[in-house]
């Protein structure tokens, strides 16, 4: 391996050694990487996913103060109070449903008060467990892929400076050869002009797993590991004293009252009641500002429903908006669909460019081993992982969609060290075809007319058209097949 | 509603429009058009901040090159004579202990210990700063990934991988004592 050296040849030394580390931290993270990417792009739409696994909740998008404060006395009746916190998400959360829970267990409210169906959305809370944890341990999972965001930086960081004809091939893109150089210019291309999401996409993932290990590290060098102390700048500490021991349910309709008339433009998300029944009970209101994108602002309240005082994201200092702004800048999760439209596939631009960094290091060697066709498989079997999973939650295993996951993830690409690499790439994408269209001839079975709800047919419609889209050259060879024989019989002539 | 639809129109035009100019002057090795596209380019913020106001637009801006730019890039495309008959020979994976040992070590510094040495660094950077504990805590979420990026680049990069990690670490060592004792 080359690595840097003075003298006349240092700028290609220079490269050279960046390639090296390139492509070494690549396929270090590679399939973590392209987990997390496509698992982030499809989480994009989770709040629309989790609409699609229940389709025939009702829904309504009014704030309606009373209805969620009768929602929260049913739950409580249900369920009693003994839990750390109680929640109350609102309809104007983004999916437009009422929904109250504890730390266990959430319920839809009814147009009545009542408490509706469990919510549960085993398949996206699968697949957003996969991108904050890659299911494993939550603390160690999270570190792990706030890792692979900083490392995703270093890739940034090696990739420019192994690319020294990165002006020169701005917009080049060569097709054909064995394939490679395709491979390479997508690679270049989806980096270089995605640049400034892929940068901001990695800072801001770097964030979730090692804030703690700065707030530790600050926490011990100036205030005698007092946690809090550091944190407390950005986020407001917690109010005590203002609840009772064993007192009754605070006064939620009064909060959210205040709440719509001191805030009319601000759509309240969520409500939660910190540790009730103690004295250190409080309600706080998360309430998200339109054209911000701060996650929310936050209104507290005492438990008979006097205000307390704001969290201050919306006008405090530019540090404290900026640290409370990053969950909204990674997901996308600030304007609407065409927003997260735009995050889709800007993410999967970014899984792409995960796949095609082992892809060119494959197709440099001079030699093929088994690897050549396991990456692709492993490519190609995350996505049909992914839909098998959901067919098996369908079907009823709704704890099992990680399990599915990943026993068909294994299943597809131990196959890929059996079958050939092209064979893999022609007919996985057709397997991921039917087994999307067998997801949705089952969601059509399985919900009957709700399939049919808002809540529903545009992910399953946009579901039909992929599956389409994949499948469609088969039907393309067939169709023209045969009219390519006649030609070339007729030209034998 | 109308208006912003009719703005945000506007800065996608006007933003496709400045990446053609980059386009041209590539296509031409004609710098003041390049300049001048991506002048074009970042001025589509101006309609983009009326569109969908001062932070949105900001976002929209950078991000939207990425998907505005593939007309060009197709327009660009060319195809190389196809090399199918050209293998390459097939050969059983060869494994060797002592590079696992040196892959799993190298792994083990660039996902824990480097990570750990720049979370001193920006911890330490941060806290001299003369400002607010927020834009601390700020500034440091941006400088941990991008020091974590440094050091990790600089060590796959180096020829004496050891002695620069020993570098390092011995450095890190001594910021550590200067903070915590």
């Amino acid at each position: 391996m080359k690595r840097m050296v003075a003298g006349p040849n240092r700028g290609r030394a220079l490269d050279a050694a960046a390639l090296d580390a390139h492509a070494w931290l690549g396929l270090m993270i590679s399939a973590a990487m392209y987990l997390i990417c496509l698992s982030g792009a499809l989480a994009v739409f989770n709040q629309e996913f989790e609409r699609w696994e229940q389709p025939a909740v009702e829904e309504d998008t009014r704030v309606r103060p009373k209805l969620a404060a009768q929602g929260l006395e049913h739950f409580v009746e249900r369920y009693g109070r003994d839990t750390s916190h109680f929640h109350v998400v609102f309809p104007t959360s983004g999916i437009p449903r009422l929904v109250v829970e504890n730390d266990d267990i959430a319920h839809f409210v009814r147009d009545d008060g009542t408490l509706g169906a469990i919510e549960s959305a085993p398949w996206t809370r699968m697949l957003i467990d996969l991108h904050y944890y890659l299911h494993l341990p939550k603390n160690f999972g999270m570190i792990l892929v706030s890792v692979c965001g900083a490392l995703l930086v270093a890739l940034i960081v090696s990739g420019i400076l192994a690319h020294p004809r990165i002006v020169r091939d701005a917009f080049r893109f060569r097709r054909g050869g064995n394939g490679t150089q395709a491979s390479i210019d997508l690679h270049n291309r989806l980096s270089v002009w995605g640049l400034p999401f892929h940068l901001t996409i990695a800072i801001t993932g770097a964030y979730y797993g090692l804030i703690g290990l700065l707030v530790s590290l600050a926490a011990h060098a100036f205030f005698d590991g007092d946690t809090e102390a550091v944190s407390a700048p950005v986020f407001a500490p917690e109010p005590s004293g203002y609840g009772v021991e064993g007192a009754a349910l605070p006064d939620i309709a009064r909060a959210v009252d205040h709440v719509l008339r001191v805030d009319p433009e601000g759509r309240p998300i969520f409500l939660t009641i910190h540790d009730p029944g103690t004295v250190d009970e409080f309600v706080e209101l998360y309430v998200q500002q339109p054209g911000r994108l701060i996650y929310s602002e936050n209104y507290r309240f005492s438990p008979d429903g006097e205000r307390i005082g704001r969290g201050g994201y919306r006008d405090g200092a530019g540090g404290k908006q900026f640290v409370y702004s990053l969950y909204r800048i990674h997901f996308g999760d600030f304007a609407g669909v065409g927003t997260k439209v735009l995050y889709f596939i800007l993410g999967m631009m970014l899984a792409v460019v995960s796949a095609s960094g082992v892809s060119i290091w494959l197709g440099k060697r001079k030699r093929r081993t088994m690897m050549d066709d396991l990456w692709p498989a492993f490519v190609w079997g995350t996505p049909i992982a992914l839909a098998t999973s959901a067919i098996a939650t369908l079907m009823g295993g709704a704890g099992s969609a990680g399990w599915v996951f990943w026993l068909v993830l294994l299943v597809t690409t131990s196959l890929g060290a059996r079958l050939d690499a092209k064979f893999v790439r022609q007919r996985y994408p057709l397997l991921l075809g039917g087994c999307l269209i067998a997801l949705v001839v089952l969601y059509l079975a399985h919900n009957g007319s709700a399939a049919m709800h808002v809540a529903s047919w545009p992910v399953t419609a946009s579901l039909f058209c992929f599956a389409f889209a994949l499948l469609w050259p088969l039907s393309y060879n067939r169709l023209r097949r045969p009219q390519r024989k006649a030609v070339d019989s007729l030209a034998r002539r | 509603m109308f208006n912003a639809s009719v703005l945000a129109l506007f800065a996608v035009f006007l933003c496709f429009f400045g990446l053609g100019w980059v386009y041209w002057g590539w296509k031409k090795a004609n710098r003041f058009s390049s300049a001048l596209g991506w002048a074009l380019t970042a001025s589509s913020v101006l309609a983009w901040i009326p569109a969908a106001g001062l932070q949105y637009g900001l976002v929209y801006m950078l991000f939207a090159p990425a998907l505005l730019v593939w007309p060009y890039v197709s327009r660009e495309a060319s195809r190389i004579p196809s090399r199918d008959g050209q293998q390459r020979p097939r050969e059983a994976p060869q494994w060797s202990v002592a590079q696992m040992v040196v892959n799993v070590g190298t792994a083990i510094v660039v996902a824990l210990v480097l990570p750990l040495m720049a979370g001193i660094l920006t911890v330490f950077i941060s806290f001299q700063l003369p400002v607010t504990g927020a834009s601390q805590a700020a500034i440091g979420i941006l400088l941990l990934p991008l020091l974590t990026a440094l050091y990790v680049f600089l060590y796959l990069a180096s020829r004496r991988r050891m002695q620069w990690l020993l570098a390092g670490s011995t450095g890190t060592s001594l910021l550590a004592a200067v903070m915590y004792l």
